[in-house]
């Protein structure tokens, strides 16, 4: 599997409510977005959208945790993916949050378009943390052609997003249904 | 200070940053609504399955009956 930067982009002092990542190359097998983010409110919940779309991400099961109960929820508000809790200021001050997305088959036009995400958020002093683990499906099958992660309130400095390809890899055996 | 966007154009490697609309904070805004009740929900349901948890160990204990959901939560 070959693994290529696309694109990446850094938060300067005076934060931003979202970052768009737009005319995306439709040459690689899958999309990788890896996202380390504070917010400068309290905490936030960052979307992810597609193409712009706002309706059409029909449901997602989420599976959460803050280190003392797991627990799940199916999310159907349809118009956004649910990213996970990422830190501020309730949190400690360098306290960022790790997230994965995953989107596989985004430039494909045949099927509605799925996601994965999973994020975690440790405290750096105090005891708190947060993982939530969410995958689902959307109704749009065309071609992924941009993303935005966007925050409620505001994404803090240094939040860094970075957004890569991944080619299959060649070789190997092939297997032949039938 | 206004809201503001990073666009990062992947062909170009051009990345600007620009204020949103206003078409732009309203959807932050019924987003943040919508993340405002999704969190209570999320809430609502680990407190509700901590409080069957504590009441199916208490149950077990106590040599009492428990509900098909409280066992479930205990023995999957």
């Amino acid at each position: 599997m070959i693994t290529d930067l696309i694109a990446s982009t850094t938060v300067g002092a005076g934060g931003t409510s979202s970052i768009e990542f737009t005319s995306i190359p439709g040459t690689y097998t899958d999309l990788v977005i890896l996202l380390s983010a504070r917010t400068t409110a309290a905490s936030d919940v960052p979307r992810l959208r597609a193409n712009t779309y706002i309706s059409e991400f029909n449901k997602s099961n989420v599976f959460f945790s803050n280190g003392a109960t797991v627990s799940s929820f199916s999310d159907t508000s349809n118009t956004y993916v649910q990213i996970g809790t990422i830190p501020g200021t309730s949190w400690s001050a360098n306290s960022f949050c790790n997230v994965l997305i995953q989107l596989p088959n985004y430039a494909g036009t045949t099927y509605a378009k799925t996601y994965k995400t999973r994020t975690t958020s440790k405290d750096s002093g105090a005891n708190q943390e947060a993982r939530l683990t969410g995958t689902g499906f959307t109704s749009f099958t065309a071609a992924i052609t941009s993303v935005q992660i966007t925050s409620a309130n505001t994404f803090a400095q240094y939040t860094t997003a970075y957004l890569y390809g991944t080619l299959k890899g060649s070789g190997g055996a092939t297997v032949t249904v039938v | 200070m206004a809201l503001t966007k990073i666009i990062v154009n992947c062909e170009t490697g051009v990345s600007e940053e620009i204020e949103l609309t206003a078409e732009e904070i309203a959807q932050l805004e019924a987003d943040k609504a919508q993340g405002e009740l999704d969190a209570a929900a999320a809430q609502a349901e680990a407190d509700r399955i901590e409080a069957l948890k504590v009441s199916a160990r208490a149950k077990l204990v106590a040599g009492e009956a428990l509900t098909a959901e409280e066992a479930s939560l205990l023995i999957g």
